[in-house]
């Protein structure tokens, strides 16, 4: 079966700094797989280039048959990759259901619309969504208003509203209290299998890291150096040295890894 | 040959004035991200300064050289005074108000020259030393344009050894490049803002003072050049002091030559360099890349619908307005017609400024297109007067259709620029075109056809039409095309990743926007049986931006209330000879003290009403 997801030899300069240089990996149908690496490792910039809102310097990027190396963000989204950011992006000045709406007025293409009014439209999927991430009963409130870890649910949410086959998430549960995480990564995992979503994330917390990816491909100045299981990452030698020699058991302990770098 | 190479000098001298302008703006900007849009005004009052110094001073050389640096430092004492009374209020403050504010302030000190100085033109006398012309090739060429030539790159060095070798310099750098940093490492923010904008003002004064020679003093050389330093910044890229001199000579050699081929178009001409630029570098020739411009957080506020009270009262002022020829003198009909075309063109610029969140300086242009594109297909095309009405809403249409295939991928002060400069450019070819749009002189006697001429019955006409107008732009808000456009102005990385297109998205506002307000403008020519410049000119633009924010940006009613409230000060001030300091002054008043606008200010006295009522009823 050919990959889902198909990287060769990815590359991004900015100036002379190689945010990404020359990464190479392919993803299954249906796998869990965590990117992880230290701040500046070129994580984000690898999120960016593969939905679209970067172009690579080099190289090519296969996704569900197509090449879409260089496409823009909307028709990369079309063909099935969605994702969130590192910083919850959602849309203060509208409640959290008009966030949703806008998601799904760019599924079906209908922004320039001048009728019917918006929010007479799928409000039957709108609910089922926020039900999905435990946010119906504020369905009302705008967003702006929603503490840091529910924003972070609402853009899940907006990204699934498109139905993707692939959901790339930047540090899905950055910013939220420890029992936050485990809340939202469960309810994560049992909506990933329900939908036979494939999962691409990057995370700082390693208890998030081990408890949900199958693979763990570790980033460090731009390249790739290390991927495999997570049992064998945690043993990994390069692995260690790329985290400053902190040994990744303290990791495990929930410390933020910003704070022995 | 020796007439190009003249043709070429004669170019460079006159980018040295309107470089110096222009510098002087771009430090500003850089430092305080502040756009002043009464720096225009600076120049003029350091010509006026210059022109009065040497009155007093004579013409010997100590004299008039003296005069015209006094001048310049007269303008920066100046400067240092708007600095510290009114512009540390504001930096706080969200962009568009900023640029109302201190767009108030040019109205008010162009009202303060002519107070002190009259109406009257004034010609300068010439500098001692210089007086007369040099022969080149055959070709005589004003010794004092050879002295300009230098003075251009001149200072261009100047501020480049200021900006490396002295501490002033670094700071501006510093300021310019990571302005929280420069705060977190002790710079006195304060003392340095009001330093920088003292320079700025003192460049803008010594750029006046300069053309004393050259050019004819009048009261409108504040907007005429304020609307070339737009183009030159933008052009040159914000910030960029050689980026600004680059465009200014650019762009006056490419007067310079153009004049002999499309002698009308001059102005044209620039805007559409200045677009080809834009298309190649949307950050200008040496302006650096800026992240994404995003709306300011504190203006992204979320849309309530009608109440059910509220539509009950809008529904008895719309039946009170329709019966208005039943029980309302001639005269209350007119004013009211004048309200309402007024606020359509006011909502139509609300549609871009809050829903689209793009500051739009040049609303004007579209009101005018409408005004003209009415006038011309009566005049050109013996149109009847509705579809002549139709023809200036499609010619407006068209025009933000163009604006905004330039404008489109811009946001923030840029486009605010921008949209300035494209006003200024089709005002003056509404000026300079005289066979098709009679100058200065205007179009007359486009009056609505008989069965229309009546006053009650050009009067329902016009309610009709403004009323469906302001009820299409509601409906747009709330639907899906207004629900995206408030998403792509609250986070358009984030609705690019969700299919949605940003650009088109603004791109389609602003053609709706300019449609509207076409229909407004072709209305009222109708309405005052003329056409004259002054529809597409900077001060009709700032009205609309006016009663949009005396009204109050976040509501819709917002722009409808401010419009009747602008129209009848504006029918009482217009008996004051100062009228325009009476206009700047509510804007400093409004942008400054109050700016929730009457809707907000109205809404904030009824909370504990309402709060009140609530109570009782329990």
């Amino acid at each position: 079966m050919t990959p889902l997801l198909q990287v060769e030899a990815l590359t991004r300069h900015y100036g002379g700094v190689r945010a990404v240089d020359g990464v190479s990996f392919t993803l299954a149908e249906g796998e869990v797989r965590a990117l992880i690496g230290p701040n500046g490792a070129g994580k984000s910039t690898c999120f960016a280039l593969l939905s679209g809102l970067e172009r690579p310097d080099r190289g090519r990027i296969r996704f569900a048959g197509h090449d879409i190396t260089g496409l823009s963000p909307q028709r990369i989204l079309r063909l099935g990759l969605a994702r969130t950011f590192q910083i919850p992006a959602i849309f203060p000045s509208l409640d959290l259901a008009d966030n949703l709406r806008v998601a799904l007025l760019g599924r079906t293409r209908r922004t320039l619309a001048p009728w019917p009014p918006a929010r007479r439209l799928a409000s039957a999927e709108i609910d089922e969504l926020l039900r999905l991430v435990g946010l119906a009963e504020r369905r009302h409130q705008p967003a702006g208003t929603l503490a840091y870890g529910d924003r972070k649910r609402l853009e899940l949410a907006m990204a699934l509203a498109h139905r993707p086959r692939l959901l790339l998430l930047d540090e899905p549960t950055a910013g939220m209290a420890l029992s936050e995480r485990f809340a939202l990564i469960d309810q994560l995992l049992a909506i990933v299998r329900a939908r036979g979503l494939t999962v691409l994330f990057t995370e700082h917390d390693m208890d998030v890291v081990f408890r949900i990816a199958e693979t763990v491909m570790v980033m460090d100045r731009g390249r790739l150096v290390a991927v495999g299981p997570p049992a064998a990452i945690r043993a990994d030698a390069r692995v260690r040295e790329v985290y400053l020699g902190g040994s990744l058991a303290d990791e495990a302990s929930g410390e933020p890894r910003e704070a022995s770098s | 040959m020796g007439f190009y190479l003249v043709q070429f000098l004669t170019g460079l001298a006159s980018a040295s004035s309107l470089f110096l302008t222009a510098a002087g703006l771009t430090l500003v900007f850089g430092v305080t991200r502040i756009v002043n849009f009464a720096h225009g005004t600076f120049y003029m009052l350091g010509a006026y300064f210059a022109w009065a110094l040497v009155m007093a001073l004579g013409t010997g050389p100590l004299g008039y050289w003296g005069a015209l640096v006094l001048a310049a430092l007269a303008v920066a004492l100046l400067g240092v005074l708007v600095e510290v009374v009114l512009l540390r209020r504001i930096y706080g403050a969200p962009e568009i108000f900023q640029l109302a504010t201190t767009f108030g302030l040019a109205l008010v000190l162009a009202d303060g020259v002519r107070f002190v100085f009259g109406p009257a033109d004034r010609l300068g006398p010439r500098p001692p030393g210089l007086e007369g012309a040099v022969v080149l090739l055959g070709e005589p060429i004003p010794t004092y344009d050879l002295f300009l030539v230098a003075v251009g790159p001149l200072v261009l060095l100047l501020l480049w050894l200021l900006s490396r070798h002295t501490r002033l310099g670094i700071l501006i750098r510093a300021a310019a490049e990571d302005r929280e940093m420069a705060a977190a490492l002790g710079v006195d923010e304060r003392r340095l803002f009001t330093a920088v904008f003292a320079l700025g003002a003192f460049l803008a004064g010594l750029g006046g003072a300069l053309q004393l020679p050259r050019e004819t003093l009048h009261l409108e050389m504040d907007l005429e050049v304020i609307a070339e330093v737009f183009v030159v910044t933008v052009m040159g890229g914000m910030g960029s002091v050689p980026g600004a001199f680059l465009a200014a000579v650019l762009i006056r050699e490419l007067e310079a030559f153009g004049i002999l081929l499309l002698p009308r178009i001059t102005l044209v001409l620039a805007f559409l360099l200045l677009a080809a630029v834009l298309v190649v570098r949307p950050q200008g020739l040496l302006g650096e890349r800026e992240g994404e411009v995003r709306a300011d957080p504190r203006l992204l506020r979320p849309l309530t619908p009608m109440t059910a009270p509220t539509r009950f009262l809008v529904l008895l002022l719309l039946l009170a307005l329709a019966l208005l020829p039943l029980y309302a003198p001639p005269y209350a009909l007119i004013l009211t017609g004048d309200i309402a075309v007024f606020a359509l063109y006011a909502a139509s610029l609300h549609l871009l400024l809050a829903p689209a969140g793009l500051v739009s300086f040049g609303h004007a242009a579209y009101f005018g297109l409408g005004a003209y594109g009415a006038a011309l297909a009566v005049q050109l095309g013996g149109f009847a007067t509705l579809p002549a009405l139709a023809a200036g809403l499609l010619l407006a249409a068209v025009g933000a259709l163009l604006f905004g295939a330039v404008a489109r991928r811009l946001a923030g002060v840029d486009f605010a620029m921008l949209s300035l400069a494209f006003a200024a450019i089709l005002w003056g070819v509404a000026v300079q075109w005289d066979e098709v749009t009679g100058g200065d002189d205007g179009l007359l006697g486009i009056w609505p056809e008989a069965w229309l001429s009546a006053p009650a019955a050009w009067y329902g006409l016009t309610l009709l039409l403004v009323v469906a107008g302001l009820a299409l732009l509601r409906l747009l808000v709330f639907a899906p095309f207004g629900l995206a456009l408030r998403a792509v102005r609250d986070h358009p990385r984030r609705a690019a990743t969700l299919g949605l297109h940003p650009e088109r998205q603004r791109w389609a506002a602003l053609v709706v926007a300019g449609a509207l307000a076409g229909l407004a403008g072709a209305l009222q020519t109708f309405a005052k049986g003329s056409v004259f410049p002054d529809v597409l000119a900077i001060p009709r633009s700032v009205e609309g931006l006016v009663a949009v924010l005396l009204g109050g940006l976040h509501q819709l009613g917002g722009p409808v209330v401010g419009a009747a409230a602008f129209v009848l000060l504006e029918d009482w001030a217009a008996r004051l000879p100062w009228w325009r300091a009476v206009v700047g002054g509510t804007v400093l008043v409004v942008t400054v003290l109050m700016p929730e606008g009457l809707m907000g200010t109205l809404a904030r006295l009824g909370r504990p009403l309402v709060r009140l009522a609530r109570e009782g009823r329990r």
